[in-house]
């Protein structure tokens, strides 16, 4: 197949759907292309922490600013996936009053409102938070779902099949001496190659950023570092908790929905596509985490994984246009000679729009059109076929009614089948790990032990799984939750594993299959 | 461990098993009430501190602990649900029927004049229909018959006269907590526990005593029910400090005294009484694996035993079951079905009585099919329901065991 | 302290048995458990050896001939210890529970049954209940699965899907169809937990509705499958009932957990120790179990805030695997909280499980477990027996991994059984 359009986007993450949503706004053609599924790398494998800045105010100022006035802005334009926590510092005995003070003093240069709160004060906020701490600092942190952000930002900028590509990768960049004239791709499901011509190239690939460059015989130093975290069963605070130092390991809890998200530590990446959580790094997450939130020592942790922060190398002399220590805009015309190739790496969830921004107005600029960015005024829609959770379902059973709700297809977030009936039929794709995403189906307790079965068979009464082998499914799900439930399996996880192996080989035998 | 976790912290060790949803007695005859698990544990995930609400749903919780007594989790459901409906209570505010209904009992033992006026009001359909519709005390459930004399003025009566300061010897003497029920409704209960006592040459001593709280914490006003738990430990306590057990006949009030005032409540000190509070049958039992229980006479009854919840949530077996089958000529049947469905005063509730009827039903069925002599079951919200559900005679185990000592 | 002939600890199949077994010897007997057992969670059906080695997706043929393989091959295994006579006579005294009732556990002779999972699969199994009797893979004619809309542990079209897809591949030699019935057309209720739907079962009134829904839509010649609700107390008749309306054969599919014949199974043990003067205390925990001079003296259960005592002359440690809470972890090693008996684990923590969750080897952690005799006194590695009127049953026993042997039900079963006959003789 081939296909025209303006702008090819490499990378289904949030830079690269937030780029296309910034064309899709100024009117410029795009086909974006992601060899996995979207929000497959860090923009899924971080902690869901919306930045007010005040993690970096004190060693990053620039990068700082940049974070609160997107927080600002998300906050406005995306609410619905968001929850407005708020944040605490807290400060424990050991930690300088040297460094709260100047934390204070560039929160305030900066723009990042804060409130000093006495240690009782702070305890009655958050009654889980240390007896020993001298004393806190409320930030306007917050907790965003960053898999709705990215679905939500490319249903406004597109269609899936049509603009938005997934399962999708692309093989080779088409390059003449000084220009791309498009890509070659590869759809992994039906195998199906696929060219795309077009005027300008954004590779928009996160950690594999350099790997895309070289297709085009090109190169983005990447300093590439992983960080693990660690989910616990339930929340622990109901506002982001971190420590008042200088950022360090594991000195962050983040709530996130009905959990709380341990982090994070810093080390060698290994394996790129999956990265591996060491089973040190888990026990190093709760040891220093506790500090803070002593219950987290004998809580209960549901799943551990890792993400792999896309960070740029910066060494001299190389002609790169810095827009901050947060992100790159890499304008290969003026690097390499490839005048429409575009690389935006590094970053922070909380900055992508920025990032895209600045990407859109390159092009733009490039394309001699003075078009100005309507991103941060427009807000985004929500996502389809989105389950809100959250207990809905007990609420709506409150009501005075006849008849009790249809029945509770996830234990864990009180998913019942109707909510995940509507939300199949508004979904725009039929792939199992976005439709986890958005109903949250797989996300509490159990991790997807019971309600993937029943997805399934859900799906099947529906008529909309007869061509795909389930079994397989189910077997590939199963193995790609082992490996996020593996590091945490003691205390109740490893009963409750126990209960899931004899449902999956005592009564389906699914061992047996093939 | 390390000792009991927390109420809320035992959310962890649900593991989903779902064994407590085949159990729920609501949740067996209505699917307006999420179960056990759902309301629970999985619910209590979601109701952090001043984020989510409670929901109504919870109010249909009936209280039975049949679903924390099947959780091999240990998870602690029903106290979960409890927890749950005292905040959901203190948000919404209590209703004043259930304020009523809470306090009713206690009231009307210390207002015995006032009870044939009682009796004839609960007999007046006229007046169900009021308290019905203004109220929402449901009109198709019976009222209990209140009884003069009560059992505390039969005491008082009683020509040996009790003795009110207990002596430092007590080999042989017991405290006994009779409940608000029998004193104003089965005061024959009250009185067969005193005289099995007495046959086995056992004094009974009866401390200062108020209602166990039980029907306050039910209507989830953990207030009340703390500041009468006070109450009644200040008196126990002296009455065990003088070296005494204490034994009761209502499974429902003795749960409550020997595990509630600490677990839920968490009263300092309740510990100690705990230790040295007994079932009577409990207490019986342990004097006749020691030898010193009179051997009751041949008496020739067909009966059925029921165990209700509260029995077997204080996790001591069933003690009456087994002594009543001592007696010679008995022929007892244990009937195995869960709830009765009263659940103290969710049966009396207009919006939850069909719910009440409907747990019943199967327990109705086995009894009737069985036609028995007597039904006997150890808790008086158990009584009243089988009485509603099958007109047959329901009686205290204890009420057997007397006859048993008396037939000659 | 009240005091017993046994005191048996754990409520799940292995308690159970033993407890029967010892009651039936005319022992006192006190038996308890944390919770309902894990009866509840299993199909209800009794796995003595579906797969052997331990990796082949090959079913054995012949379960109680195959064991002696096994015997010779892993020595410490838990059937090694009970031997293949006594396996057979568990088998026949659990049997013996059904002797009286219409609803009963079937074998296919000899040789283990294959049927059909709630997923559309298959697995071998020896004894069924009596009500799966028609569910046979060898009857080639055609399934049409019924489902209920509001019952969410079954579902009839996946099954389908995957019995055709079998067919497909020669696999099996029927085909199958499904319907789904809306609960809230037939019932009050949109949705009921499996227990729930089986009582339902049990009225004629819904037999009727639902027979009149399936007959206008059965083909002639098709067996008709049922999740496995077909009544909580008589469900032999309620299947016969539904035969009779449909003029076809009908069985039933296990479900996922909480499962019906699972809480059959339970039901039948109680009402038949209750009947034997057994007394049950449920919902509470053994929590200490002092040991001297190689003797139990007592069990301490918590009913907070009190304890109570009880002692006996002979004690049964069935308190599972990690599920059921007979081993836990304690920092990077596997323990045996009651009684600390030493735990065989021959790997360390990094070990304990492989990369891939469905491998054909087993995680090593699955055959972790306390080390016996023949008696099925607990030892230590050098075979020295720790606690002499102690005796282990069920999966608490190491060196067996019951989910891919599938075998759990067998070794609960014969151990159970063994576990009192070797304290008493």
């Amino acid at each position: 197949m081939e296909l025209k359009t303006q702008v090819v986007i490499i990378g289904g993450g949030i830079t690269g759907v937030g780029v296309a949503r910034d064309l899709a706004q100024r009117g410029i053609e795009f086909i974006l292309i992601e060899k996995g599924d979207l929000a497959n790398g860090a923009s899924g494998r971080n902690h869901g922490y919306l930045h007010s800045g005040a993690r970096y105010v004190v060693n990053d100022p620039h990068a700082a600013m940049e974070c609160i006035q997107e927080n600002q802005i998300l906050k406005r334009i995306a609410s619905w996936c968001i929850e407005d926590t708020g944040g605490l510092f807290v400060s424990l005995p050991e930690d300088s009053n040297t460094f709260r003070d100047q934390f204070l003093r560039s929160c305030e240069e900066i723009g990042i409102p804060t409130r000093c709160l006495n240690p009782s004060e702070a305890l009655a906020l958050e009654p889980n938070l240390s007896k020993d701490i001298t004393g806190a600092i409320h930030v306007p942190d917050a907790a965003i779902d960053p898999f709705l952000l990215a679905f939500g930002n490319a249903e406004d900028a597109g269609d899936y099949g049509k603009e938005i590509l997934v399962r999708t990768e692309v093989t080779r960049l088409i390059r003449t001496r000084d220009r791309i004239r498009g890509v070659e791709a590869l759809n992994g499901e039906t195998g199906e190659p696929l060219t795309v011509h077009a005027d300008f190239v954004v590779n928009a690939s996160g950690v594999w950023a350099d790997q895309v460059a070289r297709l085009a015989g090109l190169s983005v130093p990447m300093e590439l570092s992983k960080g693990s975290m660690v989910i616990t069963n339930r929340r622990v605070s109901h506002r982001v908790v971190h420590r008042c130092r200088l950022p360090s390991d594991g000195d962050i809890v983040v709530p996130n929905h009905t959990v709380s998200i341990l982090g994070t530590t810093s080390g060698k990446i290994g394996d790129m596509d999956n990265p591996f959580v060491e089973p040190w790094e888990v026990s190093f997450l709760i040891d220093e985490t506790s500090k803070m939130l002593p219950c987290l020592t004998g809580a209960r942790y549901i799943r551990a994984y890792a993400g792999i922060r896309p960070l740029f190398k910066v060494s001299s002399g190389q002609d790169s246009r810095e827009l901050s220590r947060g992100f790159v805009l890499l304008d290969h015309g003026l690097q390499d000679g490839v005048e429409n190739f575009i690389t935006i790496t590094g970053g922070k969830l909380v900055t992508y729009r920025l990032m895209a921004e600045k990407t859109g107005d390159l092009i733009c600029q490039k394309m001699g059109l003075d078009i100005p960015c309507k991103t941060h005024l427009t807000p985004l829609a929500g996502v389809k076929g989105a389950v809100r959770g959250r207990g809905e379902y007990l609420k709506r059973l409150g009501q005075e009614g006849e008849k009790g709700e249809s029945e509770i297809i996830c234990d864990c977030e009180l998913i019942s089948r109707g909510e995940l009936e509507d939300a199949l039929r508004g979904l725009p794709t039929a792939d199992l790990r976005e439709t986890l995403h958005r109903t949250r189906l797989a996300k509490g307790t159990c991790q997807g032990a019971f309600c993937s079965y029943r997805l399934l068979g859900v799906l099947h009464a529906a008529g909309k799984v007869e061509a795909v082998n389930s079994n397989a499914q189910l077997k590939g799900f199963l193995e790609e939750r082992w490996k996020g439930i593996r590091p945490v399996l003691w205390g109740d996880q490893l009963r409750e594993h126990q209960f899931i192996e004899e449902m999956y080989m005592g009564v389906l035998n699914l061992d047996k299959e093939k | 461990m390390g000792g009991q976790p927390k109420i809320e912290e035992t959310i962890d060790f649900c593991i989903r098993c779902a064994t407590c949803m085949e159990y729920c007695p609501v949740l067996r005859v209505t699917d307006r009430f999420p179960g056990p698990k759902q309301a629970g544990p999985g619910g209590q995930r979601f109701r952090g501190r001043d984020v989510f609400p409670v929901d109504r749903c919870i109010d249909l919780c009936i209280g039975c602990t049949i679903c924390e007594l099947v959780c091999a989790s240990g998870v602690d459901i029903y106290h979960l649900n409890l927890m749950a409906k005292a905040k959901y209570y203190d948000e919404h505010g209590i209703p004043l029927r259930d304020r009523i209904l809470a306090h009713f009992n206690r009231w009307m033992g210390r207002l015995p004049w006032a009870v044939p006026f009682m009796n004839r009001m609960s007999r007046s359909l006229f007046m169900r229909w009021i308290l019905d519709w203004l109220l929402g005390l449901d009109k198709r459930r019976p009222l209990p018959d209140f009884e003069v004399p009560t059992f505390r003025q039969w005491l008082r009566s009683r020509p040996k006269g009790l003795p009110q300061t207990p002596e430092s010897s007590a080999n042989g003497r017991v405290g006994y907590f009779y409940g608000c029920f029998t004193n104003i409704s089965e005061v024959d209960v009250g009185k067969a526990v005193i005289q099995v006592l007495e046959q086995n040459g056992i004094q009974v001593v009866v401390p200062e005593q108020d209602c166990c709280g039980l029907p306050m914490l039910g209507s989830g006003d953990l207030r009340s029910a703390r500041a009468i738990a006070r109450k009644n430990l200040t008196s126990l306590k002296i009455a065990i400090d003088s070296g005494i057990d204490i034994v009761f006949s209502s499974s429902s009030c003795g749960y409550m005294i020997r595990h509630e005032y600490a677990n839920v409540l968490g009263i300092p000190g309740s510990e100690e009484v705990s230790e040295k509070t007994y079932e009577i049958f409990e207490y019986l039992m342990a004097r006749h694996e020691r030898g010193s229980l009179k051997h009751p006479s041949e008496m020739r009854r067909k009966l059925a035993y029921f165990a209700p919840c509260h029995v077997r949530a204080v996790g001591m077996g069933l003690p009456a079951l087994e002594l009543l089958r001592l007696i010679p000529g008995i022929h007892i049947e244990l009937v195995d079905e869960g709830c009765c469905g009263l659940g103290g005063l969710y049966g009396y509730k207009k919006e939850k009585y069909d719910i009440s009827m409907e747990i019943g039903k199967d327990l109705a069925k086995h009894l009737l099919d069985l036609s028995p002599d007597a039904v006997v079951t150890d808790c008086e919200g158990c009584r009243l329901q089988i009485r509603h559900l099958t007109g047959i005679k329901v009686i205290h185990p204890i009420q057997i065991l007397r006859d048993a000592y008396l037939e000659k | 302290m009240k005091h017993y002939d046994v005191i048996v600890i754990g409520m799940g199949l292995a308690g159970l048995m033993a407890a029967k077994t010892a009651a039936e010897g005319g022992k006192s007997v006190l038996l308890i458990g944390k919770g309902i057992g894990t009866a509840h969670t299993y199909t209800g059906c009794i796995d003595v050896l579906g797969y052997y080695p331990t990796g082949s997706s090959v079913p054995v043929e012949n379960p109680l001939t195959s064991l002696s393989r096994l015997i010779e091959e892993i020595p410490n295994h838990p059937y090694a210890r009970v031997g293949v006579s006594d396996i057979r006579n568990a088998l026949t005294s659990f049997l013996g529970l059904f002797a009286e009732q219409d609803y009963t556990y079937l074998s296919q002779g000899e040789k283990n049954a294959i049927t059909l999972t709630p997923m559309g699969s298959t697995r071998a199994t020896y004894l069924f209940p009596s009500t799966m009797e028609w569910g046979g893979i060898e009857d080639d004619r055609d399934v049409l699965i019924v489902g209920f809309d509001g019952l969410k542990d079954f579902y009839g079209a996946y099954i389908a899907h995957n019995i055709n897809s079998l067919r497909k591949e020669r696999r099996l030699s029927f085909g199958a169809r499904s319907i789904s019935l809306p609960l809230s057309e037939l019932s009050p209720r949109r949705t009921a937990p499996s227990s729930v739907l089986a009582r339902f079962f049990e009225e004629e009134e819904f037999q009727d509705k639902i027979a009149k829904v399936i007959h206008a839509k059965r083909k002639g010649g098709e067996r008709v499958a049922f999740p496995a609700v077909l009544g909580v107390d008589r469900p032999q008749e309620v299947r016969r009932e539904l035969e009779a309306r449909l003029g076809t054969t009908v069985f039933e599919i296990p479900t996922l957990p909480p499962s019906v014949p699972g809480f059959r199974l339970f039901h039948t043990f109680k009402r038949d120790l209750q009947g034997k003067g057994v007394t049950i205390i449920m919902g509470f925990s053994a929590v200490a179990a002092p040991v001297r001079d190689g003797r139990c003296l007592q069990v301490t259960v918590t009913t907070a805030p009190i304890e109570r005592t009880y002692s006996a002359e002979v004690y049964v440690l069935a308190t599972g695997s990690f599920f059921g809470g007979g081993l836990e972890v304690k920092g990077d090693r596997v323990v045996e909280p009651l009684f600390d008996l030493p735990v065989h684990q021959p790997v360390s923590r990094e070990n304990w499980f492989r990369d891939r969750f469905f491998c054909d080897e087993s995680h090593p952690i699955e055959s972790f477990g306390i080390m016996v005799d023949e008696r099925l006194n607990p030892i230590d590695e050098k075979g020295r027996v720790v606690v002499s009127n102690l005796h282990g049953a069920g999966s608490i026993l190491s060196h067996c991994d019951a989910l891919r042997e599938k075998s759990g039900g067998g070794v609960a079963l014969s151990t159970g059984y063994k576990s009192v006959g070797g304290g008493m003789h």
